[in-house]
Parts: C-alpha cells; sequence; structure tokens
C-alpha cells in the first residue's frame, strides 16, 4: 500500500526482500545503499537480534522520473530470515507494494528456499494479500557457487508461477541492481495503473 | 504385551500366553472398565512378498520431450514404460505398477526426485525398486562435481549423458554388468540408537501403543497422494529448522554434539522449532508421524557422522 506525502511530493512504496536465513538479502541491500548517491538516501537502519538483523532504508531514484508530478521513494527492507522469526516477518510485509525473494542457490538450501517461499505466501495471505497480484521478481543468488543448482532446476522448482527472474552474486553485486529495477518497474506499472 | 486402558489410561502388562486367538476379556484393576485384548496384528512386510514387474521403468520427468526420448531408448530394448510429470504422480505409480526401475528428474514438481528415492526405499513394497535421478548441469566445466550424497537413490546421470551411459547403468543395477566404481554412498536409513537414547531425554513421552480394539486404529501406511504432498512438507519444514539452527551457529552444534549436550544448548531453539512446525502442519499430517523428531534424529546422525564420532 503506497503512501503519498503530499508536502514533499513524493510516492512512498515499501519493496521487502525476503528468502531463507544467510541467503544474501543483507548483502544486496548493503550493496544497493552502498552504490546510491548521498543525497538520494536516507540512513541505514538495523534492527538486530541475537543472530539476525533486518535492514532498512529509503531511497530516491532521479532517474525514475515522476508520477503525475510525485516523485518516487522506495523503502527497502530485509526480513529476519532464519525459520523461527515468522512473526517478525509478517509485521515487516505489512504494506508491502514489493517483494524480491532472494533465493540461495545451493543444493543443500533447496529446502530452506521452498519453505521460505511457503511462508511468504501465507505471511501475505494473513495479511488479505496474493503473491500473484504483487510486484514480485526472483533473485537467484550465489551462482558462483560450486554447489549452485542448475537454473533450469531451481527455477522450475521455486518459480512455479512464471515470475521475473535474475541470477545474482550480491557479493560481487552482480545482477543486484538488475533486481531492483526489475521489481521497481512492476511497482511502478501498478502505481501508474492506481493514480 | 503392553495394554493401555482407554479409559484410566494406567498401563497392563498381559502374558501372551492368556491372549487367545479371538482375543481375550480383561478388567482393568484400577477402573474396571473391560478390554478386548487381541494380539497384534502381523507387520505389513510380513504378510506380503512384494514382487516386482523386471520389465516394466517408470521415467519421472515434468519436461514431455525428455520423458518421451528416454522412453523411447527403453521401449526399443523391451521394456514397458511408464511415466509420470510430477512426484505424486511417480509415487502412485511406483506403488501401483511396482516397476523394477524408476528414472526421476531430482527437480520434480511436488515431491523432488530425490526427497521421492529416499521415500520408496522407505516403504516395504518399494524397497526394492531400483532408483536413478537425473540431473542436469548448469555449466559442464565451471559446476561439474560428483553428488555426495544420493539420498537413497541407486545411481544418478546427467541428462546429456542418458544416451551415451543408461543401458549400461540398468545393466549394472540388475546386476548383468559391472557396478560404477564412484558411485557416491547412499544414506542408511533408520538413525542409530544412541540418537534416539538422546532424544528421549527431550522428547515428551510417546503415546502409548493401540492395543485393544476399544483403540482407535492405526491410520494405514500410505492414505493418499495429497497427504504425501504434505507429508513431503511437514518433512521439508522439520528439516529447514534444523538446517537454519546448524547455519547459525556451526560452531556451538559441532561442540554440543561432541559433548552430547545437543538438547540443553538448544533446547529454546528446538521448542520454537517445535512451536512454529505445530502452528504450520495441520494435526491430521502430524498424526502420519513424527516428522520433527525424525529430522532432529537424522540431522544428529549426519553430524555424527560427519564428526566422525560413533
Amino acid at each position: 500500500m503506497s503512501f503519498i506525502n503530499y508536502s514533499s511530493r513524493e510516492i512512498n512504496c515499501k519493496i521487502v526482500y525476503y528468502g531463507p536465513g544467510l541467503c544474501g538479502k543483507t548483502t544486496n541491500l548493503q550493496f544497493i545503499y552502498r552504490k546510491t548517491n548521498p543525497e538520494q538516501k536516507g540512513k541505514l537502519i538495523s534492527l538486530a537480534t541475537e543472530t539476525e538483523r533486518t535492514l532498512f532504508f529509503d531511497f530516491l531514484p532521479l532517474a525514475l522520473g515522476d508520477i503525475k508530478g510525485f516523485r518516487v521513494r522506495f523503502h527497502l527492507y530485509t526480513v529476519p530470515g532464519q525459520v523461527f522469526y515468522a512473526a517478525s516477518r509478517k509485521l515487516i510485509l505489512k504494506g508491502v507494494d514489493g517483494v524480491v525473494f532472494v533465493a540461495d542457490s545451493q543444493l543443500e538450501r533447496m529446502d530452506a528456499n521452498l519453505e521460505s517461499m511457503e511462508d511468504l505466501k501465507i505471511n501475505l495471505a494473513e495479511q488479505g494479500y496474493e503473491l500473484e497480484r504483487l510486484p514480485f521478481a526472483i533473485q537467484y543468488n550465489k551462482r558462483d557457487l560450486p554447489t549452485a543448482v542448475p537454473l533450469t532446476e531451481i527455477n522450475s522448482a521455486i518459480n512455479t508461477d512464471s515470475t521475473p527472474w535474475f541470477e545474482a552474486v550480491a557479493t560481487r553485486g552482480s545482477g543486484v541492481f538488475e533486481t531492483l529495477k526489475g521489481v521497481a518497474k512492476l511497482v511502478l506499472m501498478e502505481l501508474k495503473k492506481n493514480y | 504385551m503392553l495394554v493401555g486402558c482407554p479409559r484410566c489410561k494406567v498401563r497392563l502388562k498381559v502374558p501372551d500366553e492368556k491372549i487367545g486367538p479371538q482375543g481375550t476379556r480383561f478388567k482393568c484393576p484400577k477402573c474396571a472398565v473391560v478390554l478386548l485384548v487381541k494380539r497384534p496384528a502381523p507387520k505389513p512386510e510380513q504378510q506380503k512378498n512384494y514382487t516386482l514387474n523386471a520389465k516394466k521403468v517408470l521415467v519421472a520427468h515434468p519436461d514431455q520431450s525428455i520423458a518421451d526420448r528416454v522412453g523411447e531408448m527403453l521401449e526399443n530394448e523391451g521394456f514397458i514404460v511408464l511415466k509420470a510429470a510430477d512426484g505424486v504422480e511417480a509415487m502412485v505409480q511406483a506403488m501401483k505398477e511396482l516397476p523394477f526401475l524408476v528414472l526421476l528428474d531430482v527437480a520434480l514438481p511436488k515431491i523432488y526426485g530425490f526427497e521421492l528415492a529416499k521415500r520408496l526405499k522407505e516403504r516395504p513394497e518399494t524397497k526394492g525398486i531400483k532408483s536413478v535421478l537425473l540431473s542436469s548441469i548448469y555449466d559442464k566445466s565451471r559446476y561439474r562435481r560428483e553428488p555426495a550424497s544420493l539420498y537413497g537413490a541407486d545411481d544418478y546421470l546427467d541428462e546429456h549423458q542418458i544416451e551415451e551411459l543408461l543401458m549400461d547403468k540398468i545393466k549394472a543395477l540388475t546386476g548383468q554388468g559391472e557396478p560404477r566404481a564412484n558411485a557416491p554412498e547412499t544414506e542408511k536409513a533408520g538413525a542409530a540408537s544412541s540418537a534416539t537414547d538422546i532424544l528421549e531425554k527431550y522428547a515428551p513421552p510417546r503415546p502409548e501403543p493401540p492395543a485393544g480394539p476399544e483403540l482407535p486404529p492405526k491410520a494405514p501406511a500410505f492414505s493418499a497422494p495429497r497427504g504425501d504432498a504434505m507429508v513431503e512438507k511437514a518433512r521439508r519444514l522439520a528439516r529447514t529448522i534444523m538446517a537454519d539452527i546448524n547455519l547459525y551457529s556451526p560452531q556451538k552444534v559441532e561442540a554440543s554434539i561432541r559433548e552430547n549436550s545437543f538438547f540443553t544448548v538448544f533446547a529454546s531453539e528446538l521448542r520454537e522449532g517445535k512451536k512454529l512446525y505445530d502452528n504450520r502442519i495441520p494435526p491430521d499430517v502430524r498424526s502420519q508421524g513424527d516428522f520433527f523428531r525424525e529430522a532432529v534424529e537424522n540431522f544428529i546422525e549426519g553430524k555424527k557422522k560427519t564428526l566422525g564420532i560413533n
């Protein structure tokens, strides 16, 4: 649910990076933060528990132009990935405008990927959202690892609804902005439909 | 034989020789309810010998063109080919048709091929079926490596090698050729008693086995295909919980397994995990087996193996 700030003439959109524990959500966000112009971004806020962090920051990508005189500000969030933190994930999904699912390409994390995808659908459904109707992109991260599952296999297992997907090695930044642009495009299309 | 009174839950010891062929009536000494006690039915595997069809091969692959290509090859060699496009369909076909061999794509929809291979080995009627996992590879030069585990399957084959190697592998599996020298060791079914002993300390007491006719009958071993997919989901969640415990504190896990204190050290994680599992998995699926406990046992067993602890 995007929020409009009339005084600053901005539309605020929330994009949540979801995925299993240690799949690279934080690495994605940190890379985006590092590469974004200081004038365009807010503070990087980290809510840390003993083992997990939730990161948040907002930024205003100037290249995207405006919608009816309003600029679009993106608020990027990560969720704690560890399977136990279901309640925090549900909370962070409130008011979401777009989701990036970061999948860990390693064979030993296939269970965790599927479980996290299921968890995403359940948590969205509990708040009245349907994943199929949300701007949504999948990122297959850690493609450089020798244990990475072939793309055709991981995609057929996780991506059952032909969602746009991207390959990434987030530690090197490859595929990070491509994924963000992919989901941002879908969020903007949705905004243009509604405003 | 131990019998549980359905009313007062007291456990009674009944000598086997006192139970007649039609069962014998006993009065519970505590609550005076009359129980009809019968001998337990023999286990299904003792009742029936399952014969596999030496001509039938099941090809389970979501890609129709690959399934057809493999099917044609096998038919030319005189085999009867069955096909399935997802894991549930493959499971049903394997149980119904009892082929001697199944070729399973690793990423089958609904139930993964490697999960299915493990499931087939666990069932009495299908444990004799030979299974071969089919896998494609992402980058032939960079990512090719021998799998560390076949999840109970007998062999594996990369998709681009089917034409070249499939018939040799079938011969090897049926004892008509040389077995593969470099095939990785398959996982052994069942957990060691030591792991079970540790788990007993943490787990709540198990319910008493049904003994008399008054108690509800045991759920059938295989209820429905949909049920099977749900069981697979329950297993997957339980495995993920254990994998996450390990992922976030690998050194602590290792030390606690070496010191035999895993259940004390990770008591709160296990409690949280069980809570999540109970919330997420419907009671009818949980009643089919304690999959959480199974995942904990398998995890400890696997860790012990890796650490070289017996």
